[in-house]
């Protein structure tokens, strides 16, 4: 036998695989055309939120995480120094003033909001370093025959910081925390099911099993010529400067128009759809029956997406679910000036499809107040190979949450809002995945990642 | 070894080289989908081929999702747009690097093993790779993933040195001397198994 070459042996070994179904090219084509409508800022937060359950198989965080996704899902923090923190609240205004066409209800959070961060402004102590240290994770139910409970998974803890200015560094950690019972009644159903340390739940697309294990914090990344830029936030994507935080408006209308125009969100999705419809009809018809098939096929499936957009449009006519995500983005990601804050809580409550829900408590037990979008179905069907106990729809809605006290964004949330599906045992107000911030702010030393557990 | 995709492909309507359509897209975001046509087929058959066609699907569709909201920090000056799609499609599957070893250790197992598991697309590989597949499909499971990438880069997407270190961010060098050292990993695999198949044939 002769000696196989060793790069001709790995082409055969990996053979070529069939083309791209028709289904999955348009649904391809589908999702980007939905992106550069600008679903992008939707889907940024959907990705993120993904991060700790990653579309298809394996791990949480790997080092593709910043490269990979962090374009537009992962911004580098980084600081736009004391002069933002010190000149930012001048133009915020008093609370309440000229607030008085706001509906009722909504008067107390925007006053509440404003007090609340124009305190913490003053508070706030100013240094050279921003970090954020933020919790992700994601509800699944386990079925055991004692009783089906539901357990925190694809919990990941992050820790970013960077420097005020550029050269003063900046790097991302992540780490892997304990999967955990969700309540307390989850809590009691896990002990009876004998208290086990992993737990094997459908996820997506696969069963997954998650434990009860801690990972060493794992740098990714880290450039000690970095800081003073982030990525992702600005217009298309782009980098946000030190210079274009400090420029940014105060005012809550001016940052509506700048950060929440997207009114038209599905509007805008279902146009780009339609767009590529059309210029799949203005090409001539392949002659060869396989690209025919393969146009029909593309079709079908860009109108099927266009369906489910036209039902998005119908309960979310407004895109203020996206918007409910998107000020958490923003919120999460920028060391932003407190009267650009502020403005921004304002602005987002004053959004149609945006209310006041009143007090909640967040996953990691601390008080807050929340705004929430409406209600969304989601429908899972068997299309991934979900198994039947997972199939089915159900609503939720986004909630965002804020320190009373303090203004501080304590997190956003997705929450069951009708049961049905997976959480078809669950009651309303179960949590089914949450991004927490668990501490965020300035600092005169490099900061470090906590040792303590959240948990 | 670099071919540039043909940008007549889809026909005068739209015409363009590809950063010419990339640099546009910044201004008109539709224009990106000029991309995704010219590219799609190949960044999936290659996603495919590390992981299947099933993953390849979700990560291809995520690799120009990724592109569009990177396309402000393509750089012309350095270099081309299909290493720089093959470059964020190899960080997506490093994201899937334990489902890409369990595939290459299924591979690496016998064919009447796998057909019970239902992966017919896996034996037909290893058929098609003959006896050495088992040892080769081994040795890429356990190859490092810096010398996997750029392997597999080489192997499979024919990419120039340049084009994988402007894919990976790495210098030529650096890519020279990783390939140097992953195909000696595999000839030494491939060494050892047709040293045995000759035995076997000998005393057969």
């Amino acid at each position: 036998m002769n000696r196989t070459d060793e790069m001709d042996g790995v082409r055969r070994l990996l053979a070529e695989p069939p083309e791209p179904s028709p289904e999955a090219s348009a649904k391809a084509l589908g999702m980007l055309a939905d992106e550069m409508s600008g679903g992008r800022r939707v889907r940024a937060s959907e990705g993120r939120r993904r991060l700790g359950r990653p579309f298809g198989l394996g791990r949480p965080f790997g080092l593709g995480w910043p490269f990979g996704l962090g374009a537009g899902l992962v911004a580098v923090g980084a600081a736009a120094a004391v002069a933002i923190v010190a000149t930012g609240q001048g133009t915020s205004g008093p609370p309440g003033a000229s607030e008085g066409t706001r509906r009722p209800g909504k008067v107390d959070l925007n006053r509440q909001a404003v007090l609340a961060a124009a305190a913490k402004a003053e508070l706030l102590p100013t240094g050279r370093y921003w970090y954020t240290d933020q919790i992700t994770g994601q509800s699944y139910i386990v079925r055991p025959k004692t009783g089906a409970y539901a357990i925190t998974g694809a919990h990941f803890e992050s820790f970013r910081w960077a420097g005020a200015k550029k050269g003063m560094g900046e790097a991302f950690y992540g780490r892997d925390i304990p999967a955990r019972p969700l309540t307390p009644k989850d809590e009691a159903l896990w002990r009876k099911a004998g208290s086990p340390s992993a737990f094997r739940v459908w996820s997506n697309d696969h069963y997954y099993t998650y434990d009860r294990h801690t990972s060493p914090w794992q740098v990714d990344h880290p450039n000690a010529a970095g800081g003073g830029h982030w990525f992702g936030s600005g217009p298309n994507g782009g980098d946000m400067t030190v210079d274009d935080l400090q420029n940014l408006p105060t005012d809550p209308a001016s940052l509506a128009a700048r950060f929440l125009s997207g009114a038209s969100v599905p509007e805008r999705r279902k146009q780009a759809l339609q767009r590529q419809v059309d210029s799949l009809r203005r090409a001539p018809v392949p002659d060869d029956p396989k690209k025919r098939a393969e146009r029909a096929g593309s079709l079908k499936v860009l109108q099927s997406m266009m369906d489910d957009v036209d039902g998005q449009i119908a309960e979310d006519p407004h895109g203020s679910r996206d918007k409910v995500l998107d000020v958490g983005n923003l919120m999460m990601d920028l060391p932003l000036p407190p009267a650009v804050r502020a403005g921004l809580m304002r602005a987002l409550a004053a959004q149609p499809g945006v209310r006041a829900i009143g007090p909640v408590v967040d996953g990691l037990g601390r008080k807050g107040i929340a705004l929430a979008g409406p209600d969304t179905t989601a429908r899972i069907d068997g299309e991934y190979g979900a198994p039947a106990a997972e199939q089915g729809s159900y609503t939720s809605h986004e909630e965002i949450m804020f320190d009373p006290a303090t203004g501080e964004l304590l997190g956003s949330r997705d929450v069951l809002t009708r049961p049905g599906g997976a959480y078809r045992s669950q009651a309303p107000g179960f949590v089914i995945n949450y991004w927490l911030v668990r501490s965020s702010g300035w600092t005169e030393a490099k900061p470090k990642p906590p040792a303590k557990l959240p948990f | 070894m670099a071919h540039d995709r043909p940008p007549e492909r889809e026909g005068p309507a739209r015409p363009g080289s590809d950063t010419e359509v990339i640099v546009r897209s910044r201004r008109e975001p539709d224009a990106f989908a000029e991309i995704f046509h010219r590219h799609f087929a190949e960044i999936h058959r290659y996603a495919a081929r590390r992981l299947g066609t099933d993953a390849a699907d979700d990560i291809a569709a995520e690799t120009f999702l990724v592109a569009f909201r990177r396309r402000g920090r393509f750089d012309p000056a350095r270099g081309t747009v299909r290493p720089w799609l093959y470059g964020i499609v190899t960080r997506l599957i490093g994201l899937h690097r334990r489902a890409e070893g369990r595939r290459y250790r299924a591979l690496a197992r016998t064919p009447a093993e796998n057909v019970e598991d239902g992966h017919e697309d896996l034996v037909a590989a290893r058929v098609t790779a003959g006896d050495a597949g088992a040892a080769l499909a081994d040795a890429l499971a356990r190859l490092p993933r810096g010398e996997r990438d750029v392997l597999l880069l080489v192997a499979l997407a024919d990419l120039s040195y340049e084009e994988v270190g402007q894919a990976l961010g790495l210098k030529t060098g650096t890519v020279a001397s990783r390939l140097h050292r992953a195909r000696r990993r595999l000839r030494e695999a491939l060494g050892a198994d047709s040293r045995a198949l000759m035995t076997e044939e000998a005393t057969a």
